[in-house]
């Protein structure tokens, strides 16, 4: 039986992939701050996508992307990265708000909402990123808009944040069909609650 | 596989309340560090070393703790300064340092945050606010898994280096990296997931139900609190209004 709702087990799940997110990615953070590395930012535009989508995939429940993202915030406080800007966390968690609504509306079509969420999930990172670095008055930012809207500049963007976090999305629908068939994942997805 | 920032003293600032704590040094005063005129800047430095004290963190530790984002964002932010922004290049590596030392306090505030709060502070602290319990017990089962699962990624890295992987996090095996990650993901998802299950096992028998009733935690603050709060929304206010 598909017990509907968030049950205990979906609950403990959703936490284990903030954990997983968040361990996985801690490694990287002081390399990234210190080389700020092009190959670092197409990692973290795959890894987030691709482990956004896996989470939606599993748990299918409205609001996945978004505790999860509440979750990894809240366990990456004591930590040294830097979620304790609280500008980070909501965009983080409109990031999050905004993937969980598009897999709403694609749900039935696993394959399309999977590239969808993966691509925009991206997209929206980086647009937040650079309204953050914008706020905060980071010199340079300003000149942004008129690298980017040029046709070149469109094509490289598009190309490289949307495919990227496609393909991470893409990636995520793989290995969840790849798993769906595991008892794990049939005991998440139809646990019911004694 | 990761440090955590928590340094246990007993202190005034490690005994604040939660809130107080995040309000203080994640909310406000790293606002007040950006929105604040320059000559401000001094009496925030000031303010930062003094709570320092307050809490018995030496400063060598803290400064250790800091400096390699303190370093780098330096570094980073006078190079666009002095790239992007107008004017002649005594102003604009000045605008550079005063960017740089706003970034610097608002990191350093963040980090002291970290640094006087347990961790398991923090879950209480967002019961405390009566939001659903199911999404409390969520974050602190999020907690006591981190060493759980680090382990168990650490066991299945370990496997596959014995089986021939070549997993290694450095900046020369970056374009190795995809590669590395495809024979771990889907062994590391399943053991995230069959640990999640057994947990969530373990607390279905012990008769948890995330739609049922519990006592809240109450929320206390106390004179200390309340004077730490004022002070720093009054220099808030002061640095608005220089």
């Amino acid at each position: 039986m598909n017990k509907r709702g968030w049950t205990t087990t979906k609950l403990i799940a959703v936490g284990s992939f903030g954990v997983l997110r968040v361990l996985v990615w801690l490694p990287f953070v002081a390399i990234n701050v210190s080389t700020s590395s092009p190959l670092l930012t197409i990692f973290s535009f795959f890894f987030f996508s691709f482990i956004s989508v896996f989470s939606l995939l599993t748990i299918r429940q409205f609001g996945t992307v978004t505790i999860q993202t509440f979750v990894e915030w809240v366990l990456e406080l004591p930590l040294p990265s830097m979620a304790f800007m609280p500008l980070l966390f909501a965009s983080a968690i409109v990031r999050a708000s905004a993937v969980d609504i598009l897999f709403y509306l694609f749900k039935k079509k696993e394959k399309v909402a999977s590239v969808v969420c993966g691509g925009f999930n991206s997209l929206i990172l980086s647009v937040l990123t650079y309204v953050i670095y914008l706020i905060m008055g980071v010199p340079g930012t300003e000149k942004i808009p008129s690298i980017i809207f040029t046709p070149i500049g469109l094509f490289l963007v598009l190309t490289i944040i949307l495919g990227i976090g496609s393909v991470g999305g893409y990636t995520g629908y793989l290995t969840y069909r790849k798993m769906s068939s595991t008892s794990v994942i049939k005991r998440i997805q139809g646990m019911a609650d004694v | 596989m990761f440090n955590n920032l928590y340094i246990q003293k007993r202190s005034i600032i490690h005994s604040l309340n939660f809130w107080t704590k995040f309000l203080c040094f994640s909310l406000i005063l790293p606002l007040t560090a950006f929105v604040s005129v320059p000559k401000v800047i001094p009496l925030l430095v000031t303010l930062l070393l003094f709570v320092l004290y307050l809490s018995r963190i030496s400063y060598v530790r803290f400064w250790q703790l800091i400096k390699i984002y303190a370093i780098s964002l330096s570094i980073g932010i006078i190079i666009l300064s002095l790239a992007f922004s107008q004017g002649p290049f005594i102003d604009r590596a000045l605008q550079g340092i005063v960017l740089s030392t706003r970034f610097i306090l608002l990191i350093s505030f963040g980090i002291l945050f970290a640094a006087v709060t347990n961790p398991i502070e923090i879950p209480a602290g967002f019961l405390q606010t009566k939001i659903p319990h199911k999404y409390g017990i969520t974050l602190m089962v999020g907690y006591r898994l981190m060493p759980l699962l680090s382990q168990k990624i650490q066991t299945i890295i370990d496997a596959q280096r014995a089986r021939g992987a070549k997993i290694d996090l450095s900046l020369q095996n970056l374009p190795r990296l995809p590669l590395a990650i495809s024979a771990l993901a889907i062994p590391v998802l399943h053991s995230t997931l069959e640990t999640s299950v057994r947990l969530s096992d373990a607390l279905i028998s012990r008769g948890y139900d995330p739609e049922g009733k519990i006592t809240p935690l109450p929320m206390r603050f106390g004179p200390l609190d309340l004077i730490f709060i004022s002070t720093t929304l009054v220099a808030l206010v002061i640095a608005v209004k220089l």
